[in-house]
C-alpha cells in the first residue's frame, strides 16, 4: 500500500494537469474544433471507492480500456456516458446528428482511436517523468456499467487496492458542447512507487 | 505521371477513413488497407507500394515489428510511422528499425501530407 503526502499529491495534480492539457489539445486537433477543458478533477482513492465514484449499479457507460506497457504496467480506462460517447463520435465522423442506442463499426473506430490519442497523451506524460517509456496497447471497447468492470478488473489482475479517477469535461466548438468522462488508471505492480519516486526526484 | 501509392496500416477504421481522404486528396492513390502489422506485411509483399503509413500499435503484429519484417524483405522501403506515441525513445526505435518519418497523432492534413512529400524526397 502507499499513501501520498501533501506534496506527492500536488505533485501527481500537476503531471494529470499538464497530461489533461496535452490530452484537449489533441482531441482539439481531432475534431477540428476549439476545445476547452475544465480543471480535472482528481481522486485517488481504493478501487472500491472510485467504483461508487462511477455508480457500481448505474447504466452501462462506454468503457474504452488499454493496457499500459513500457516501463510501468497498469491499466487505463476511459469511461464515458453513452449519450455523450454518441454525441462525440457524431462530432469526429462528422454526422449532423448523434446517433443512438449500439454503437456501429464507425463509431467504435471513431472512440477507440479518440482513447488511443486521449492515452497517448497520458502515456507520453507519465513518460517524461519516469524518463522512460510508456505505451498503451490496443484500444478495446465495451458498454457495460464502469463499477463493475473496475471491480472485475480489481479482482482479476490488478495487484494494487487503489486507482487514480480523473473526471475531465471537454466544452467543444462554438456551441459550447460539453463532453466529459473520466479516465480512470489502475497500476500495475510496483508502477506507482516508481510514479511517486520519479516525482519527487524531479521536485 | 502515375501518383506514387500507398499502402496504410492501421487497426482503426476510422483512422484509415481520415487517412485515405487526406492522401488521396494529396494526389497519392491508396491502393491497400491493413489492419494489422502482420497483414500490412503481407499486403507488402503482394503490393510492393511506393510508401507505407504505418500505425506503431497495433494487434497481430506492433508497427514497429512489421517495419522491420517489410525492411528485411525490401531494404529500401519507405515507412513513415504514424503514431499517438510520439515519445522520444519509441520515435527513436521506430527509425531504427526502418522507418523514414514519423507523424504524431492526432494529426493535421498538411503534416501528412508533408511526411510523404518527405519520402518522395527520398526517392529521387
Amino acid at each position: 500500500m502507499i499513501a501520498l503526502d501533501e506534496r506527492e499529491h500536488d505533485a501527481v495534480c500537476e503531471l494529470v494537469n499538464i497530461a489533461s492539457g496535452n490530452a484537449a489539445s489533441a482531441l482539439a486537433q481531432l475534431l477540428g474544433q476549439r476545445t476547452m477543458i475544465s480543471v480535472p478533477k482528481l481522486t485517488f482513492a481504493e478501487i472500491e471507492d472510485i467504483s461508487n465514484v462511477l455508480g457500481a449499479s448505474g447504466a452501462p457507460n462506454v468503457v474504452v480500456s488499454m493496457q499500459i506497457l513500457g516501463d510501468v504496467t497498469g491499466c487505463l480506462l476511459l469511461i464515458m456516458p453513452s449519450e455523450r460517447a454518441h454525441d462525440l463520435s457524431a462530432r469526429l465522423l462528422r454526422l449532423s446528428q448523434p446517433q443512438s442506442g449500439e454503437f456501429d463499426r464507425n463509431a467504435q473506430s471513431a472512440l477507440q482511436e479518440t482513447a488511443n490519442i486521449l492515452g497517448g497523451a497520458y502515456a507520453g506524460a507519465l513518460g517524461v517523468v519516469l524518463n522512460g517509456i510508456v505505451m498503451i496497447s490496443v484500444p478495446s471497447f465495451g458498454v457495460t456499467p464502469p463499477g463493475d468492470l473496475l471491480m472485475r478488473l480489481r479482482t482479476a489482475s490488478n495487484p494494487t487496492p487503489f486507482g487514480l479517477c480523473i473526471e475531465t469535461t471537454f466544452t467543444i466548438g462554438d456551441d459550447a458542447v460539453e463532453c466529459g468522462g473520466h479516465m480512470v488508471l489502475l497500476p500495475g505492480d510496483g508502477a506507482l512507487e516508481s510514479i511517486v519516486s520519479s516525482l519527487n526526484l524531479a521536485a | 505521371m502515375m501518383p506514387y501509392t500507398v499502402l496504410l496500416c492501421d487497426d482503426a477504421l476510422f483512422m484509415r477513413t481520415m487517412l485515405r481522404s487526406i492522401i488521396s486528396g494529396g494526389g497519392y492513390e491508396v491502393i491497400g488497407e491493413a489492419g494489422n502489422g502482420r497483414a500490412a506485411v503481407e499486403l507488402y509483399a503482394t503490393l510492393r507500394p511506393d510508401f507505407v503509413v504505418m500505425d506503431m500499435v497495433m494487434p497481430e503484429l506492433s508497427g514497429i515489428d512489421a517495419v522491420r519484417e517489410i525492411c528485411a524483405l525490401d531494404p529500401s522501403a519507405r515507412i513513415v510511422m504514424c503514431s499517438a506515441m510520439g515519445q522520444e525513445r519509441i520515435v527513436s526505435d521506430a527509425i531504427a528499425a526502418g522507418a523514414r518519418g514519423f507523424i504524431n497523432k492526432p494529426f493535421t492534413p498538411s503534416r501528412v501530407l508533408e511526411a510523404l512529400a518527405a519520402l518522395v524526397e527520398v526517392t529521387a
